[in-house]
């Protein structure tokens, strides 16, 4: 067996192979918050169904659509998901007072301080404002403009749905 | 055959040569923390990054140019630095492993709190240095096997997931999966092959659920890898499959895990009799 292997050789090694599968192990089984470099890696393990609406964003770079074609899945990567991020960033201080806080008080620790994990430099709206600033940057445009919206999958294609306006953020809901 | 300190010499310049392949692809996509320019933070259900958090550093980096580049350069300039000082100096490998390992740990803490990518896929930067750690060949004979079933365990435990989450019993998951991925993409550049290819797979479901359940199958393959060694390079071919099937059709980038796919590689190699130093 392997891990008598090592326990022969050098029980440092050993000790240190058997708390990193504990602590594995332990985040495995308790699925929820994990302790990095113990991750759950489900990779689109949970049920996952069609929906019948979706939101997307379209950016616009001087007017024209960026088209996910035109750049690599990396650098699409990081046009899309910053901005979806952009949204969830706005969670920061809910996330701290529903589950940082709580977990600090129920395991009697000192309380950490919202400002370290709440963004103080920017609020949502400058946050979006440099995003755009950003990326015309990167992609050489004069301006960049984001709009959110919704989307009605008809069984054949996502079909832009007319009678909803455009919304400026997606409907993003803090967890 | 048993391992040697020339295999050991081989596993550490093909780390090398990858690292600094993926270091060269990452500039060119714009994926150095210079580039992405973080401007903001995302906080994440991960207690080590809350003690990290505590001290600030994440949010000193926000717009803070010379902040990246020094970070950039720490991260990208530690493995080389490493080398050179494990080919130097008796057990300045070792220290320099740790430093490595450091530095690795700040930076892709920070790094991946700035909406660029995940942190699950930055695992093997914050267990490799480890393995340099080492000073003697039965160590890293040792190390270099944990690191093999954590490998496994990787593959494994995403299969574990999908059967205990339910995803590949549900006949739709697929089509569900590919509208929620490719969102952005399909209405930002429709009558592309693609989107095309996308929407085929969505309005097929049973061929969509098949592929599904294929990758289940493949990662739940990597539990043999646990009772013997022989299957290694078919788990490589698998691993090599996982990772082309990820960019092409889902347009996830997860070649940062490459590095943790080498101890299959050299798996084949026995432990070794006498012990050696390396340095």
């Amino acid at each position: 067996m392997f891990l008598k292997k090592v326990y022969r050789y050098n029980k440092w090694i050993c000790s240190g192979m058997l708390f990193f599968m504990m602590m594995q192990l332990l985040v495995f089984y308790r699925p929820g918050m994990v302790f990095s470099p113990w991750f759950n890696y489900g990779m689109y393990s949970g049920v996952i169904k069609p929906a019948k609406e979706y939101e997307a964003y379209k950016v616009f770079g001087d007017n024209e659509v960026l088209a996910g074609n035109d750049f690599t899945p990396q650098q699409w990567d990081r046009i899309h998901f910053t901005l979806i991020q952009s949204d969830a960033s706005t969670c920061n201080g809910h996330f701290y007072d529903t589950q940082i806080s709580r977990l600090f008080k129920k395991f009697h620790l000192p309380d950490p301080g919202k400002s370290f994990f709440i963004n103080t430099m920017l609020d949502p709206d400058m946050i979006k404002l440099q995003y755009q600033l950003h990326l015309a940057k990167v992609l050489g445009k004069q301006h960049v403009q984001t709009i959110a919206l919704r989307y009605e999958w008809d069984g054949n294609s996502l079909v832009e749905k007319d009678s909803l306006k455009a919304i400026n953020s997606q409907s993003f809901q803090c967890k | 055959m048993q391992i040697t300190a020339q295999h050991r010499q081989r596993f550490t310049i093909t780390f090398l040569v990858i690292f600094y392949i993926l270091a060269i692809y990452k500039l060119l996509n714009g994926l150095w923390l210079f580039q992405a320019a973080p401007y903001f933070f995302i906080n994440r259900f991960d207690g080590t990054t809350w003690l990290l958090m505590q001290t600030g550093i994440h949010q000193w980096l926000l717009n803070n140019r010379t902040g990246w580049i020094l970070f950039d350069v720490a991260f990208y300039v530690m493995p080389l630095t490493w080398y050179l000082a494990y080919k130097s100096h008796e057990g300045a490998g070792t220290i320099a492993a740790i430093l490595w390992l450091i530095v690795n740990w700040v930076y892709v803490q920070c790094y991946t709190l700035y909406p660029i990518n995940s942190i699950e896929s930055h695992i093997a930067w914050l267990l490799i240095p480890l393995l340099f750690a080492t000073t003697r060949l039965k160590s890293f004979y040792f190390v270099m096997h944990g690191l093999r079933y954590f490998f496994l365990f990787f593959f494994a435990s995403a299969g574990i997931w999908k059967l205990r989450q339910g995803g590949i019993f549900y006949p739709e998951q697929m089509s569900g999966i590919l509208l929620m991925q490719h969102a952005d993409y399909l209405v930002s550049a429709p009558g592309t092959i693609f989107t095309k290819y996308i929407y085929w797979l969505v309005k097929h479901p049973a061929i969509g659920q098949a592929l599904y359940v294929g990758a289940t199958l493949l990662e739940l393959f990597f539990i043999i890898g646990f009772f013997s060694r022989k299957y290694d390079k078919w788990l490589m071919a698998g691993f090599g499959l996982f990772l082309l099937s990820d960019q092409l059709l889902m347009r996830i980038p997860y070649f940062e895990v490459l590095p943790l796919a080498l101890p299959l590689f050299f798996s084949k190699y026995k432990e070794p009799v006498n012990e050696v130093n390396l340095t």
